[in-house]
């Protein structure tokens, strides 16, 4: 371990751990909850999101199976005409 | 905007320069809130290949990314309004959005994390088209690069495993045999060095 002062885990840094992904069970549970009615905290979740997104540009882009698009046509068009006739 | 007189790579097409094709994916993003299908077509077109790559790499099974991927343009015709232009530019929020539920799918236990090296690349396809890439930010790209670059090894690679591989930190942490609090330390300090990064490269 190192002697470093501990790290504050304010609210930007639990913001990150969130997009991240880093947290599970009840902060997960927390972060969201904070979501819904903290719109600083709402504002600091799309800032790292924002930062963070470029980094997929890493990831090399690969081409679905052909008939993926008609999977979800039918999929959209199932949902638009309702639990009715298909 | 000067126009260089380069040849055009065979896989870009040659009418559309990188503003033009971001602008045309904002459009489309409007459109879809007012539930037109065409322009899902034209999103979809767009971004299948990035977005394909992204749950592919998160989920390291071609039949899950496939199915997520499913999920992602549903969900985006479902919900189209959710998308606030005001926050984010479209590619970046569709990418996030992207693995959102990509690793959403691994954490309900069907797939396996870490299926896929954390630092292999996938192969590239000849033939894919990288229509895409004329929406890449390239700046944004840079200084995040250069922001991660900043880290050192050991943080660097859980901060990329925690992205790039859905880890959360109590895997993290049982991945690198270390106790769950260093693991935390270790990555809050890597956190709080890059929001600085990132709010100095943002005064500049």
């Amino acid at each position: 371990m190192s002697d470093e002062p501990e790290i504050r885990r304010d609210d930007p840094m639990m913001a990150a751990e969130y997009v991240l992904g880093l947290l599970e069970g009840d902060d997960v549970n927390r972060a969201q909850e904070k979501l819904s009615h903290d719109e600083r905290f709402r504002w600091r979740k799309d800032w790292w999101n924002n930062w963070f997104a470029p980094w997929t540009d890493e990831i090399s882009p690969i081409e679905p199976p052909a008939d993926l698009w008609h999977r979800i046509e039918r999929e959209i068009r199932k949902d638009r005409s309702g639990s009715g006739e298909e | 905007m000067a126009t260089e007189t380069s040849p055009t790579p065979p896989s870009s097409p040659p009418h559309r320069n990188a503003a033009e094709a971001r602008e045309a994916l904002r459009s489309a993003m409007v459109r879809l809130a007012d539930g037109d299908e065409a322009a899902l077509e034209q999103i979809y077109d767009a971004t299948r290949v990035k977005l394909f790559g992204i749950c592919f790499r998160i989920l390291g099974d071609r039949k899950e990314a496939e199915d997520a991927l499913q999920d992602v343009y549903v969900n985006l015709w479902q919900r189209a309004d959710r998308y606030d232009p005001e926050r984010a530019s479209p590619i970046s929020w569709l990418s996030t959005f992207a693995r959102n539920r990509a690793v959403d799918r691994l954490r309900t236990g069907k797939v396996r994390a870490g299926s896929v090296p954390v630092d292999e690349a996938m192969p590239l396809p000849d033939d894919a088209p990288l229509a895409d890439d004329i929406l890449v930010d390239a700046e944004r790209s840079a200084q995040i690069h250069e922001c991660i670059e900043t880290l050192d090894d050991r943080t660097k690679k859980h901060i990329r495993s925690a992205f790039f591989d859905g880890y959360t930190y109590a895997q993290l942490a049982e991945q690198a045999d270390v106790p769950l609090g260093t693991m935390k330390s270790w990555i809050r300090r890597g956190l709080q060095k890059l929001r600085a990064c990132f709010e100095a490269s943002e005064r500049s």
